[in-house]
């Protein structure tokens, strides 16, 4: 509680401090309004990116610097502003205000709480937009950012400070996804209190999801489900809903990233996930139009990969000298039919570090999440995954794809031969053990345990339709009676063939009981 | 025609730095709507640039510092305007440059700072 007596000591310190300077205000007239696109004249001292300020206090910031006239997008409502209006520069260029107080609250991209609690506290105002750190200051990604789900984290794995891409057809799973992620970091949260013995020791993880384009209700869900979970406390969620103007739709993922550099600054590792950046260029291309800038491909302005690929590159993992702080980008991006070969899948694609495809035949299957194990990748791998994992998730990879291979033939009903078959029935299970209900990320102690029992054959007796309860009993079955195997897998070291050989013996004797 | 025209046109409506009735007109009658409109606008525009407006809290100030605005704005065509609100000091316009020099602006500045810093 700060006292009087310091706050009149700290006025008379700026009152003193007044400088005999000046104001300097370069000022300029509306000539023309267009879905919140203002051209005015005047402003020829305007710097691109200036954050200016009308008659009726709605704030905008330039886009346009044109010979004549600049042109600026609103960050608020139009309805008050009228030809022959003054605007004024405010010489600041657009930033937002992060602090730690922004963990578990929902703003909007300039930083105005959209939850309804009192203003955020002040902290460090952060530029929207920024330089992404140069090659000196990274480092590799060597660290697993652990999605808790089983098709991801043994087959895409992905690590801190990498980009990957969440792709999809509407209704597939991309925002789940990337919920199930975020709740996922409350367990690797709570143990990167209290580390297992003999384990790397990670730190927590921030995460921040933007809302671009999004219903409010669907918001509004998201923001219950994380409340619920417990993942809101270390969530900070930035939204731009479909009723903002296009420009808070074109700000929100500078928005996003600024606050994550603010947790990155500080040594800390943050994942952001943005949903989705269909919309975000959606967005841009019509303040583009607006503006009247050159329409390439498919209406897109020119530099349609530019605002993607300087968003994704501030995804970055630090070296030790520099703090090593990381953050780990998600973007979503929603495609139609399932073409990922249109103009936007294929820039962003291009641009991360890996793809997560969901494919609408699969999910129809109810193979959910439906992971398009063959179309999906990891360009980071391994160095992603710890030892325990990487040691079991070899073989599922071939496997499926052996499977995969194999499918087709099985279709035509031909008659099989033994070591067929047995791959087709192996493949069954290994599809249905990566089946996982939603908002229910694992462990991955639980996620070792279940492919390893199936890609050893374990489940190979077991009827397909009754894995799920079989792998729920399991899971249960080991930690209560195994404590020791569990312990070994925490550590995260590769699995030795003595802890092989007691997953095998506690495998088969809980498979005596399981009826 | 170009904006370079336009201001070329513009140019040419002047007769020793000042407005020229006869070639404005014979410009006027000559150009299409379109055209006039884009003229009349910059023939605004570099009207403007020959004003100054000062705002002033009184205006037996402007009489003391008379020359000394003449010195800093030659040739340019000074208006002069009364507000009481500015307390002390004065306010410039020139083109699109807004000078501040008030107690008012002062006061406001610091009525900002323990807005953003004060709850």
């Amino acid at each position: 509680m700060i006292n009087s007596d310091e706050i009149i000591k700290k006025l008379e310190n700026k009152l003193s401090r007044l400088s005999t300077d000046p104001k300097v205000e370069n000022i300029g007239t509306v000539e023309k309004v267009t879905d919140d696109v203002i051209s005015a004249s005047g402003l020829s001292k305007a710097l691109m990116g200036e954050e200016v300020i009308f008659e009726d206090k709605t704030k905008g910031f330039i886009i346009n610097l044109d010979e004549d006239s600049v042109g600026i997008i609103l960050l608020g409502k139009s309805t008050n502003i009228r030809e022959g209006q003054t605007v004024k520069t405010t010489g600041n260029i657009l930033k937002i205000n992060a602090s730690n107080d922004l963990l578990g609250r929902v703003v909007n991209p300039i930083g105005d709480a959209l939850d309804g609690k009192p203003a955020p506290k002040k902290g460090k105002d952060m530029l929207l937009e920024k330089i992404a750190p140069g090659i000196v200051e990274r480092k590799s990604v060597d660290t697993p950012l652990k999605t808790g789900i089983k098709a991801i984290d043994s087959l895409i794995p992905i690590g801190r400070g990498q980009r990957e891409l969440i792709i999809g057809d509407r209704g597939l799973g991309k925002t789940a996804i990337a919920i199930d992620t975020i709740i996922n970091q409350k367990t690797q949260n709570d143990t990167a209190k209290n580390p297992p013995a003999g384990g790397k020791k990670l730190k927590r993880v921030i995460c921040i999801y933007v809302a671009i384009g999004q219903k409010q209700s669907s918001v509004a869900q998201i923001v219950n489900k994380l409340s619920e979970t417990g993942a809101l406390d270390y969530t900070v969620i930035v939204s731009a809903t479909a009723s903002d103007p296009a420009a808070l739709l074109y700000l929100a993922p500078y928005a996003g990233v600024a606050v994550a550099e603010y947790f990155m600054e500080q040594g800390e590792d943050v994942l952001i996930i943005y949903d989705d950046l269909t919309k975000h260029a959606w967005a841009y291309r019509q303040i583009s139009l607006t503006l009247k800038r050159p329409a390439g491909r498919e209406a897109y302005p020119g530099d349609i990969f530019y605002i993607h690929s300087r968003l994704l590159e501030r995804a970055v993992k630090l070296n030790d000298e520099h703090g090593g702080g990381s953050i780990t980008a998600l973007p979503v991006i929603e495609t139609q039919a399932d073409d990922i070969s249109a103009y936007i899948p294929t820039n962003v694609i291009s641009i991360t570090d890996g793809q997560i495809f969901l494919k609408s035949d699969l999910f129809n299957s109810g193979t959910r999440p439906a992971v398009d194990v063959g179309n999906s990748v990891s360009r980071v791998g391994g160095a992603a995954q710890t030892g325990a994992m990487k040691s079991v998730a070899g073989r599922i990879k071939l496997d499926l794809a052996q499977y995969r291979e194999l499918a087709a033939f099985a279709q035509f009903g031909s008659d099989l031969d033994a070591a067929t078959q047995k791959q087709l029935d192996r493949g069954k299970r290994l599809s249905q053990i990566l089946i996982q209900p939603q908002y229910q990320p694992l462990d991955e102690v639980d996620e070792v345990l279940s492919i390893w029992a199936a890609t050893n054959g374990h489940l190979d007796d077991i009827a397909v339709e009754r894995i799920s309860a079989f792998e729920e009993k399991y899971h249960n079955f080991m930690r209560s009676h195994n404590k020791k195997i569990i312990a070994e897998i925490e550590t995260g070291k590769k699995l030795t063939p003595e802890v092989n050989e007691l997953l095998k013996k506690a495998t088969e004797q809980f498979k005596k009981t399981f009826s | 025609m170009t904006k370079k025209d336009i201001k070329d046109l513009v140019q040419a409506s002047y007769t020793k730095k000042n407005l020229d009735d006869k070639k404005v007109n014979k410009i006027a009658s000559l150009l299409p709507r379109s055209e006039l409109k884009k003229y009349i606008k910059e023939l605004k525009m570099q009207e403007d640039k020959k004003k100054v407006h000062i705002a002033i809290p009184r205006a037996s100030i402007y009489n003391k510092s008379k020359q000394l605005f003449l010195d800093i704005f030659p040739d340019k065509d000074i208006h002069i305007e009364e507000n009481k609100l500015l307390m002390l000091g004065a306010k410039i316009k020139y083109a699109d440059m807004v000078y501040d020099f008030s107690l008012e602006r002062k006061l406001d500045d610091f009525l900002d700072f323990i807005d953003e810093n004060y709850d």
